[in-house]
């Protein structure tokens, strides 16, 4: 029989990280990115929750949270204090969609996002393991950390695992 | 310009009052349109960090969201949930006669913009006639995906610019014909000031 495993919720600009078993959610993304972290040997794992591409850009800088940039190193970080290494740590990606937009400006928001987040991963040879990103649809995941499977969820675009 | 972190609650009384005149007009156009009453609440009123604002809303079910920029005195969007069931109803009442997919066709879309139209049109109109501000407004988008995610795409496209926001939410219902919507304004603190020194003025403060 499964043991029910513990539900937490990451919200926007939040960033959670924890031992096995939980499974990590959030809800409802639209043009955000969620980023899974995941040390299989550790046991540990992440997830971020970020709105902006760059702290850089922004006036206000008092939550790194908000930032890819930061809120990946911020991530690293944790999972390193926590005992995780480095160079085991597994990435995952989902979001940056874009689902209406009023202005030319709009339509990279979403896709900004993800190229931060993947440029950011790079730079910290953080391998990507698998992502969903982009489309014009919100998702909601669910990051298993046992098994490192996320779970995204969309309204009309069905279900997938990756 | 001054931003804004703190209402008094004055100010919160008198954008409540702001509000209830909006959401008045917009119900009313509502009522013309399907001859029927509408119910609505006492505005839900708060001024908050971005960030706080999903959690208020917290609804991960597929609804119709018709969604309008606000240009002008007050940046920012109005944002129109229906269920989609309030929408099929809706869009019954309006049209006569049911559309009996589990989708929104064409026909279907356009009535449901002219919804959204004619209530933001209305609810907006109302507030820059009484506040004496120009608030104009984009034309409306449709959308059909989960409640959390429409608002999601909206806090990141504000949050480039924008920490607070007075965030109103109010909501109508047509007993008789089982219809529940809500409408949601999102504007900055900036915005705010404006309304608030327009408020000041009309007091005479």
């Amino acid at each position: 029989m499964d043991l029910v495993k513990e539900k937490i919720i990451v919200g926007i600009a939040d960033l959670v990280v924890v031992h096995n078993p939980a499974v990590l959610v959030t809800i409802g993304l639209g043009s955000c990115v969620a980023i899974s972290f995941r040390d299989p040997v550790a046991k540990f794992g992440g997830l971020a929750h970020i709105l902006l591409p760059a702290i850089e850009e922004s006036r206000n800088k008092d939550n790194p949270l908000k930032f890819a940039d930061t809120a990946i190193e911020k991530a690293v970080e944790m999972m390193l204090q926590k005992g995780c290494v480095k160079n085991r740590i597994e990435t995952k990606i989902a979001g940056g969609a874009n689902m209406f937009s009023f202005k030319e400006a709009d339509l990279q928001i979403g896709a900004r996002n993800v190229e931060a987040v993947r440029g950011k991963l790079g730079e910290m040879k953080l391998p990507i393991i698998a992502s969903d990103t982009g489309g014009n649809y919100g998702r909601t995941i669910e990051f298993d950390i046992a098994s490192g499977v996320m779970l995204v969820k969309s309204a009309f675009n069905g279900n997938k695992e990756i | 310009m001054t931003e804004i972190k703190t209402l008094t609650e004055f100010q919160k009384d008198a954008l409540k009052e702001v509000g209830n005149i909006g959401i008045g007009h917009a119900t009313t156009s509502l009522s013309h349109m399907v001859n029927k009453r509408v119910w609505i609440s006492l505005p839900d009123l708060k001024l908050i960090p971005l960030i706080k604002v999903p959690a208020l809303v917290n609804n991960e079910a597929p609804v119709i969201g018709i969604i309008l920029e606000l240009t002008g005195d007050a940046k920012g969007f109005l944002l129109l949930l229906l269920s989609k069931t309030s929408a099929k109803y809706l869009i019954k009442l309006i049209l006569g006669t049911e559309n009996e997919t589990e989708t929104f066709d064409d026909m279907d879309q356009s009535v449901l913009k002219e919804v959204g139209n004619i209530m933001s049109g209305t609810y907006i109109t109302s507030l820059s006639n009484f506040l004496g501000i120009a608030i104009g407004l984009s034309p409306p988008l449709n959308i059909f995906d989960m409640a959390d995610a429409i608002i999601n795409q909206i806090v990141c496209m504000m949050s480039r610019d924008v920490e607070d926001v007075l965030f109103i939410n109010t909501e109508f219902t047509i007993n008789t014909e089982k219809i529940e919507g809500k409408i949601l304004i999102f504007t900055d603190s900036v915005s705010l000031s404006k309304i608030l020194d327009a408020i000041n003025r009309i007091s005479g403060n």
